[in-house]
């Protein structure tokens, strides 16, 4: 039987790529960053039930590395996909790590005596911690091989480090490897899954909001970083420039998301994860106060409903039917001002908070468009992929034998993405089926 | 007309509104009167008859188009006003204009055929053509020193120092006797039949003059010359004297002596938030003074506190007052864009009659007015 191919490695592009291997599929798994897991792995919990996310998403991420039948290729991209349904010739860019995957055990020793070490935004923590040039992405990468950043390593740019490279020389099992050349892969395979998830829209072209300019205005996923327990601050809320525990917090909804003039669609889980992110602000600090403006409740999943009852009446949570105008900062004290109309007088308020959270649009990655012309699949007016039918083929994309899972397809949560990656596992089968059933018969 | 046929909530797409109340969490007159774009909206999409036209709210918007950018519906609110206080003054309904409708009247006259007007009295001196392909469009400048001169507005001074700009440039600019006020300020209070006429009227004359490029030094004069007039068929290209200016600077065809003085730009809503123009007043500013930002610049910048000159109360003093303070916290030096601003401005500044505010040392000056100061120190 063929192989399959599996764009993107996050949680939907995992769960379709187990799904396949326990049939007995190979599966090449491509990830563009150094490390599979998506966006649930920068997730500190998930709602409704409020389970670890890493928790949940490590041992798959695990699974998918130890499986004998998935090859995952990070740091790689998809750059050309020719031939039709059952016998794809698909060619993945594998860009070079500089390091030796079988060599490398992920023991760090390299990471600490980087000259760029602590100087470089990581991408993982959204530039809340820095890294060096030669980095692991985070705690639970898989695989656990460390990269180097070959724009910030200073003997990869001028050729040069000091007198000599010290990771190079920290590395006991030689793995490091500076002359290591991007490589093309070129794969046969009869079906592809595209699961490419999604970006997060930049708030800073928002002057109302003060993001980027007001350090106290924080998205809702570098929130998810501040309260994890193995984020930056470990788990700590930190009110600049005082570093203390916030006393009243802001969560605002659907920032350039059910917006005309910016993504007029809505993300689909920001109510839900902006309800569990203030109940994690109660658990932490019961005391504090939370706000959550949004112009109505989205609660249509299995449990939510009541998820948001409990945070209204047992923890607390206030929600207001509004959107903020503006957020203005005390230049002096950084104590935010978040201006409303208050819907029962219809009187502007502001209203105090330490920390404004705000639920930016999750939006189709900017590469999409790109891949989908490599790709050759059709995307919407939004460029979320195309599916031909979303009523009774809500996997199977515009060119036959390749399948969407995920957010890439439209808006939804990670069961949704779960469930959606099975189907598309499960309909990749099928032509793998028919294909081997067409050659036997041939 | 469009706006005589189609609604304010048809032509606007009003009935986008989520009623979030973003508008009214940013408008700075919602923060000093019991006023509520989202409230104005809603009374529109529920009564029949447009009421609304009858509420003396209408009067209070800034027209600073601060709502309007940040609207997740896309409803553009100042022109959704427009046209509500249109239909309201087809109504034989008023605001109650801050200057005793004097201005609106000097306007009115224009607007009929006559009468003749010795606008050019102020050209002596200066280099100017009767024909042409560059026109400068001097406005109601030459009015507002009469009708302010309390105030000692110097606007006059901002039409003689944009020509000497063009004359340092070696550009001979059509100043017409017969040009008439644009008439942004009926267009935004409702009289559109008058404003109509004195577009008419420019047009024509700007087409008969043969000029390709009108020059305005001021914010309003721009907008409504660039965006209002093409509506009105008018294909000439339309620049600020600020983009001239640059231009002319960056073609090495203007000399501009530097300075260390410390100023910093108050951006017109008419120039900024209408149009879009940002940089080249910053750019040609940078040549002449050493310009620091306020926190609330370009597209977020604060407002001068009134429009059209509809209203002005205590929430406009208070407007000015923050916007002045801000100004103040950063620079000596307050350079304006408009002459309306700079009147405004001027008017707050001397009223000290607004009780736990302090007045600010500063000095206001029209950009025009310092360019053409920097071009006398370059000759020395």
């Amino acid at each position: 039987m063929k192989d399959v191919l599996v764009v993107g490695g996050g949680v939907a592009g995992i769960q379709a790529a187990l799904d396949l291997a326990e049939k007995g599929v190979k599966v090449h798994l491509v990830e563009k960053t150094p490390s599979i897991g998506g966006r649930m792995a920068q997730l500190d919990k998930t709602f409704p039930t409020m389970d670890c996310s890493i928790c949940i998403l490590a041992p798959k991420m695990a699974d998918c590395a130890d499986h004998p039948n998935i090859t995952m290729h990070t740091c790689s991209e998809l750059t050309g996909l020719e031939g039709e349904a059952g016998k794809f010739r698909a060619t993945v860019l594998k860009h070079a790590r500089h390091v030796d995957a079988s060599k490398c055990t992920g023991c760090g020793k390299c990471t600490e005596v980087c000259r760029m070490k602590g100087r470089i935004p990581n991408e993982f923590d959204f530039g809340l911690r820095k890294r060096g040039a030669i980095y692991l992405p985070f705690l639970q990468a898989v695989p656990r091989v460390m990269n180097i950043d070959e724009k910030k390593c200073l003997f990869l740019k001028a050729g040069k480090c000091g007198e000599k490279q010290l990771c190079k020389e920290a590395c006991e099992r030689g793995a490091i490897d500076f002359d290591q050349k991007d490589e093309t892969l070129a794969l046969e395979v009869g079906a592809v899954i595209v699961a490419t998830g999604f970006d997060l829209f930049d708030p800073s072209e928002m002057f109302e909001y003060g993001y980027g300019r007001f350090p106290n205005v924080r998205t809702a996923m570098e929130y998810e970083r501040l309260i994890c327990a193995s984020g930056p601050t470990g788990g700590h809320l930190e009110v600049e420039p005082t570093k203390e525990h916030p006393r009243s917090m802001v969560f605002v909804q659907c920032v350039g998301a059910r917006d005309l003039r910016r993504s007029p669609f809505c993300c689909s889980v920001c109510c839900m994860y902006a309800t569990k992110e203030a109940v994690l602000v109660k658990e932490h600090y019961p005391d504090t106060e939370c706000t959550i403006f949004n112009v109505d409740m989205r609660a249509l999943g299995k449990g939510f409903e009541e998820f948001v009852e409990r945070a209204r009446k047992e923890y607390g949570v206030r929600f207001v039917r509004a959107r903020p105008g503006q957020i203005t900062e005390e230049p002096l004290t950084k104590k935010l001002a978040v201006w409303y109309e208050d819907p029962a007088s219809g009187k502007v308020t502001s209203m105090e908070a330490d920390i404004v959270v705000l639920a930016t649009a999750l939006v189709p990655g900017a590469a999409t468009a790109a891949l989908a012309r490599t790709l050759d699949i059709e995307i919407d007016e939004h460029m979320f992929f195309k599916v031909v039918d979303p009523l009774m083929s809500p996997v199977e994309s515009t060119r036959p034998g390749v399948f969407i899972a995920g957010y890439c397809e439209t808006p939804k949560d990670i069961p949704e993405s779960v469930a959606q990656a099975s189907g598309a596992a499960a309909r990749a089968y099928e032509v793998l089926v028919r294909e081997k059933g067409g050659a036997a018969n041939a | 007309m469009s706006d005589q046929t189609a609604g304010p909530v048809e032509k606007t797409k009003a009935y986008y509104c989520v009623e979030c109340g973003k508008c009214t969490g940013i408008c700075p007159v919602s923060r000093g009167l019991d006023y509520s774009p989202r409230r104005m909206v809603k009374r529109a999409l529920e009564e029949p008859e447009l009421e609304l036209v009858r509420d003396k709210q209408i009067w209070n918007c800034l027209t600073c188009k601060l709502c309007s950018g940040v609207c997740p519906s896309g409803v553009d609110y100042i022109d959704f006003i427009k046209i509500v206080r249109s239909r309201a003054f087809a109504s034989g309904l008023s605001g109650s204009c801050s200057q005793g409708g004097q201005l609106n009247t000097l306007s009115r006259m224009m607007a009929t055929e006559g009468p003749t007007q010795n606008r050019n009295f102020w050209t002596e001196g200066l280099d100017i053509a009767g024909k042409g392909e560059l026109m400068y469009f001097v406005g109601c400048l030459p009015y507002f020193d009469t009708v302010f001169e309390d105030l000692k507005p110097g606007t006059l001074d901002i039409a003689k120092s944009t020509v000497k700009i063009l004359n340092a440039a070696g550009i001979r600019p059509v100043v017409s006797p017969a040009e008439r006020c644009c008439g942004h300020d009926l267009l935004w209070s409702g009289d559109a039949d008058a404003y109509r006429a004195l577009a008419r009227q420019n047009i024509r004359e700007i087409k008969r003059l043969g000029v390709r490029t009108v020059v305005t030094s001021c914010a309003e004069c721009y907008r409504t010359l660039s965006q209002d007039y093409r509506e009105m068929g008018a294909d000439f290209e339309v620049k600020h004297i600020s983009q001239l200016a640059a231009e002319l600077v960056e073609q090495g065809k203007l000399k501009l002596a530097a300075s260390d003085r410390k100023v910093t730009l108050h951006d017109a809503c008419r120039l900024g938030r209408h149009s879009g123009v940002y940089e080249q007043p910053r750019d040609v500013l940078r040549k002449v003074a050493s310009l620091v930002e306020m926190p609330r610049n370009r597209i977020s910048a604060g407002c001068c506190g009134v429009g059209a000159f509809q209203t002005c109360g205590a929430h406009s003093k208070r407007i000015q007052m923050e916007r002045l303070a801000e100004a103040g916290a950063v620079a000596g030096t307050l350079v304006t864009e408009c002459p309306k601003c700079q009147i405004h401005f001027k008017c707050a500044l001397k009223d000290k009659a607004v009780p736990g505010t302090s007045t600010p040392e500063l000095e206001i000056i029209d950009l025009a007015s310092l360019l053409a100061r920097s071009l006398e120190a370059g000759k020395q």
